[in-house]
């Protein structure tokens, strides 16, 4: 890490975790309040039991208090064992029983990035050598990085070094579905017109957006960098940055359970807006020679 | 001459530990599976590599990690352990929450859908005003309910009797998340969906269910 952030490394981790909760918070809190007494197809360890009583109207006040304590604990870094551990499992329940549900929020990583955190948590406690600061950050870097991989890997494994000329081929259609969803949901055409702008871009440079798949590609595949060179972690952070912006631009989709724990445990914006902040304010309150 | 240089005798000493003794067995007993698994691709190609062709490389890897002791190794060991192990446990388990493939747009099918609400003059219902979700999580929904009902994709879902079954348990599913009853006494949900053909996008609208609006 660099020397700014060695210098103030508590107000970096506390910037990563009020982070972290708020956007994990937002999306959990949204599958709780959402969620039906049904359990149509079980998944996971859904299908070991469905946690249905869970999702009640008093369940899920239950459930809520329990997300509330824990993440206050993890905050005020108290009983961080206990509470990583019991968020990573009320975590893996809400979204098992959202997918249970039919609806697949790719939300794999939100869990194991608490479970992460409970692995260097426990290697602390057996060994006080142990460099809490580092791990309980890069074992989060690492599991971030493993679920870019498993995407570079799947599409090498499904389509092969193709990949990018198929999907620039059928990257339209897809295209169309994503903007017209917006247009059947909100009911506003200017959704389906932006759609057919986007596709038409498309087909004028069919040849760069074949390069920009291919690199996104090879981002995916070489995404251990991150963890092999710590100096990459920012340049990644913002390349991967710029490729889910421009699958928001093109297909009106954001992966936001991907997407924001990349950047925050990769560029952690926030520590560089409270940094930035108190360096203004000692600016300004210096007193004039 | 011949005979004595054919006569002369080398002795040899090496001693292993017992790391190397694991390795090398390891190796051979890899060899071996390599030569059968080669054999059956030769026979039936791709469809010779099935779990325990991922699962001996699996355990390859994890021992070859485990009883290395090179500081590489030990830096990986301390540093990237976790993605080591959770990447291959991915790839070997699948879709089963908090282990994912990530296989999402890994290849792209040749049609998209999406889902579209109308009252009986076609006029559009939007989703998200009168239900707490969107087209995009019907899509989702779809899926399952093929998948429960054993309808393998494009075309299959297409077929009329299949069309209407999934309508139905959909509209259901989507019933359940009313926020308010749309200003209409019937609906009907659509699939649009979207193909390729020669340099043009098509559409085509497919009528899933048509009904009252009531639960």
């Amino acid at each position: 890490m660099g020397p700014l952030v060695n210098k103030h490394a508590q107000i970096y981790w506390t910037c990563l975790k009020i982070s972290f909760v708020f956007v994990w918070a937002l999306v959990i809190i949204g599958m709780v309040l959402g969620a039906s007494a049904l359990c149509p197809y079980p998944t996971g360890i859904c299908k070991l039991y469905t946690f249905s009583p869970l999702f009640t109207l008093p369940g899920k006040v239950v459930l809520l208090a329990a997300l509330a304590f824990a993440s206050f604990f993890y905050l005020r870094e108290k009983y961080m064992i206990t509470s990583t551990l019991v968020l990573a499992l009320l975590s893996a329940i809400i979204i098992t029983y959202e997918e249970s549900n039919g609806l697949y929020q790719r939300a794999t990583l939100l869990s194991m990035i608490w479970l992460a955190q409970s692995f260097a948590y426990i290697a602390y406690r057996y060994n006080k050598n142990f460099n809490l600061n580092l791990f309980r950050q890069q074992y989060v870097v690492q599991i971030i990085c493993a679920g870019y991989m498993l995407a570079g890997i799947s599409k090498l494994m499904q389509s092969g070094f193709e990949w990018p000329a198929q999907s620039a081929q059928l990257l339209p259609i897809h295209m169309m579905k994503g903007f017209a969803g917006d247009y059947y949901s909100f009911g506003n055409i200017a959704y389906l017109n932006k759609g057919m702008a986007v596709v038409g871009m498309l087909s004028e440079h069919y040849t760069a957006f074949k390069i920009l798949l291919g690199m996104s590609m090879i981002l995916e595949l070489t995404c251990f960098m991150a963890i092999v060179k710590p100096g990459l972690r920012f340049v990644y952070g913002a390349a991967l940055l710029l490729m889910h912006l421009g699958i928001l631009y093109t297909m009106n989709i954001l992966i936001s359970p991907f997407a924001f724990p990349m950047v925050i445990f990769f560029m952690n914006p926030l520590f560089y807006i409270v940094i930035g902040f108190a360096k203004a304010k000692q600016l300004i309150t210096k007193p004039l020679v | 001459m011949q005979r004595k240089l054919l006569d002369k005798r080398f002795s040899f000493q090496f001693s292993l530990s017992v790391w190397q003794i694991i390795l090398l067995a390891e190796m051979v007993i890899l060899l071996l599976y390599v030569c059968w698994e080669i054999y059956w691709l030769s026979k039936v190609g791709t469809a010779a590599i099935k779990w325990h062709t991922y699962f001996a490389g699996f355990v390859f890897g994890i021992s070859l990690l485990l009883l290395l002791p090179y500081a590489w190794v030990h830096y990986i060991k301390q540093r990237s352990w976790l993605l080591v192990l959770y990447v291959p446990l991915c790839l070997l388990i699948g879709e089963a929450h908090p282990f994912s493939n990530v296989s999402m747009y890994s290849s792209f099918a040749p049609d998209a859908y999406a889902f579209m609400l109308t009252d009986n003059r076609d006029n559009i219902i939007p989703i998200s005003k009168y239900y707490s979700t969107h087209s995009g999580n019907l899509g989702h929904e779809f899926n399952s309910i093929c998948a429960d009902m054993h309808i393998n994709g494009y075309p299959d879902y297409a077929k009329a009797e299949n069309v209407i079954a999934i309508g139905k348990v959909l509209f259901a599913h989507l019933q359940l998340k009313e926020i308010s009853t749309p200003p209409t006494d019937s609906v009907k949900l659509y699939m649009v969906s979207y193909t390729y053909g020669g340099n043009k996008i098509s559409s085509n609208k497919t009528l899933m269910y048509n009904g009252s609006v009531g639960k």
